[in-house]
């Protein structure tokens, strides 16, 4: 089992790998190491589900067994790393014999963090670690959603044989068939490889989901902004009980989240940098893919970084025309083969999502000129808001107050999208609770916490961008 | 007092103590679960449904009936975890299938059964029973 474990993680790992290489530079460092390692991971799950989803809908018929047609396609999509202008000298220097210099701006070396701040993370990390693995342990087959959607879709998907389809049957819509398939078809991936639809892998897969995203929080704010602050921000990460137990659920909410933040951090390193990665456009555009093809939301969200990233671009003034159809032609380039497989699994299997049934003229209308409607949903927003966290939301506030804004005027790209995103994310969820056909309340009261603990990682670094260190950095030199 | 040394003592004194707490209680919650019956709660379902496995078809839909005195919460949990634990077959709460599946924590009714139009298979105790369906 673990053999055939590593070989499913291998085989789309290299291409991916080499893409991050491609976008990121040579690591200087065991946190730069971590970051391309948790993207790369993260990026080989997304492909790597498409893959097997295509393998089963075998659009070619003659295609020999999974592992043969992934080495195939995984050894040509290694080429698509070197076809990036300038990426050859990177790409290279991530193999055993290469030795090329970093492009990439090195991160605060002058900073050093206390002993002590590192001893309350550690603490705080074994407990957030211990507290994930007791969830697990408690629900081995995760929560609702997880056997209802994510993991009965897996089984559908590795026990179905020929009528693996039947699990996008309108006869199961309670468990919303349309949903696209990152998570589920990993999960079925990996089983096919081992032969067996052990628990341990939604497991693996949810734990992985989990500490990735703090360590990718942690790993970027290192890089980009302090290594303090990297810890601090994973000290409120880990402080978020809802982030621990539902990732230990196995919901989909914390893979998503992953994508979202991955996406932003792309075009967050390419924002510091003088000379623009085309590689790392791509990048943003694959995670956003794999947003995309985690959850619904994730297509809204590849719409909400196309504004975010135009608004912050004409706010800033930082990019003339030219670069920003570039940006925007690298970005598609990554996004497109993932949407191209999303498409197909929407007209090919998926049923009628729900939010677009029983949507008469009529009823539409009032729905959405319905004032107590309006009131329902910015109640809800402020309430959930306030107790987010039970109760961290304030603690994070008084903090932000009292640590005060160190603005680097090198980020002020970073930060305009991020905050464009966070609105344009607020108003597109706003419309989309004021069109739905299902009961307001209910739909307020199982969905708004998860969609803000999607773009809590996301806020976290953002935030965290532009807060002030504790320990204030001193001048390089 | 400089705005870093604030931070600092607000760290220490506020965002610390509360990720304990919070970890620390989702820790103690979970070890009193662990104790509970709760944990195996799911694993003895799936206990119960696997004998069905060997008389339902390996693909298709099957009928779902259960009992009527159960909260809708457990129901509901019960007739999620039914069609997990059943996958690949499709599993829909209808009688108008070869195969029904009857899901009890009462023993079964058999005038109840018997007036929705369904046969008794076999009896595999533990509340699960196997039917012959109505003609739709």
């Amino acid at each position: 089992m673990i053999g055939w474990t590593f070989l499913s993680l291998a085989i789309p790992f290299v291409p991916a790998y080499l893409l991050v290489r491609a976008g990121l530079g040579r690591t200087s460092g065991p946190m730069d190491g971590l970051l391309q390692l948790l993207l790369s991971v993260g990026v080989a799950f997304g492909i790597s589900s498409c893959t097997y989803f295509l393998w089963l809908a075998k659009p070619i018929p003659w295609l020999p067994g999974l592992a043969a047609s992934e080495v195939i396609l995984f050894a040509f999509l290694c080429a698509v790393p070197f076809c990036f202008p300038g990426s050859r000298q990177a790409v290279l220097g991530a193999l055993p014999f290469g030795r090329t210099g970093s492009r990439f701006p090195s991160p605060p070396r002058h900073e050093r963090v206390r002993p002590w701040l590192v001893v309350c993370f550690s603490l705080i990390l074994a407990m957030a670690v211990c507290a994930l693995l007791m969830v697990m342990s408690n629900k081995l087959h995760g929560s609702n959603d997880a056997y209802a959607v994510w993991n009965l879709r897996a089984r559908f998907l590795f026990r179905g044989g020929d009528h693996w389809a039947d699990g996008f049957s309108p006869l199961i819509s309670w468990s919303n068939p349309d949903y696209p398939l990152l998570l589920s078809a990993t999960i079925a991936r990996w089983w096919a490889y081992v032969g067996s639809d052990t628990i341990v892998v939604p497991q693996s897969v949810a734990f992985f989901f989990v500490m990735a995203t703090a360590g990718l929080l942690i790993s970027a704010l290192f890089r980009l902004r302090s290594r303090s602050q990297g810890l601090v921000a994973g000290l409120f990460l880990f402080s978020t009980a809802f982030f621990v137990r539902l990732g230990g659920a196995q919901y989909a909410d914390v893979p998503i989240g992953f994508f979202l933040f991955a996406t932003v951090l792309a075009f967050s390193l390419n924002d510091v940098r003088r000379d623009k990665s085309p590689a790392l456009y791509s990048l943003a555009g694959i995670t956003a893919g794999c947003a995309a093809w985690t959850k619904n939301e994730g297509m809204f969200f590849v719409l909400a970084i196309f504004g975010a990233r135009l608004v912050s671009a004409i706010l800033s003034g930082t990019e003339g025309r030219k670069g920003l159809v570039r940006e925007i032609a690298f970005f598609c380039a990554g996004l497109a083969p993932f949407l191209a497989v999303l498409f197909f699994f929407k007209i090919k299997y998926a049923p009628t999502a729900d939010m677009f049934r029983n949507q008469g003229a009529g009823l539409f209308l009032g729905r959405m000129t319905d004032l107590h409607r309006y009131v329902m949903i910015v109640k809800a927003y402020s309430r959930e808001i306030v107790r987010w966290g039970n109760g961290l939301f304030p603690v994070l506030l008084v903090y932000a107050l009292i640590a005060g804004i160190r603005y680097n005027p090198r980020h002020l790209r970073l930060v305009l999208t991020g905050a464009a995103l966070f609105v344009l994310m607020f108003c597109g969820y706003f419309v989309v609770y004021l069109w739905t056909p299902n009961d307001l309340a209910w739909m307020l009261g199982g969905s708004l916490e998860r969609l803000l603990l999607q773009l809590w990682p996301t806020f976290l670094f953002v935030l965290f961008m532009v807060l002030r260190p504790i320990e204030a950095e001193r001048p390089k030199g | 007092m400089n705005r870093s040394r604030v931070s600092v003592a607000l760290l220490l004194c506020m965002v610390l103590p509360f990720a304990v707490y919070v970890n620390g209680r989702i820790i103690s919650k979970e070890m009193e679960r662990l104790k509970g019956a709760d944990r195996t709660e799911e694993a003895r379902y799936e206990r119960r449904l696997r004998p069905l496995t060997e008389l339902l078809p390996e693909h298709g839909v099957v009928g779902y009936v259960t009992d009527d005195r159960m909260s809708l919460e457990k129901k509901l949990k019960d007739f999620y975890l039914a069609q997990y634990m059943l996958c690949p077959r499709l599993i829909v709460r209808d009688v108008h299938h070869p195969y029904v599946i009857g899901v009890y924590y009462e023993i079964a009714q058999p005038d109840r059964t018997a007036s929705q139009g369904l046969s008794l298979i076999k009896d595999f105790g533990y509340g699960i029973q196997l039917y012959q369906g109505r003609e739709p």
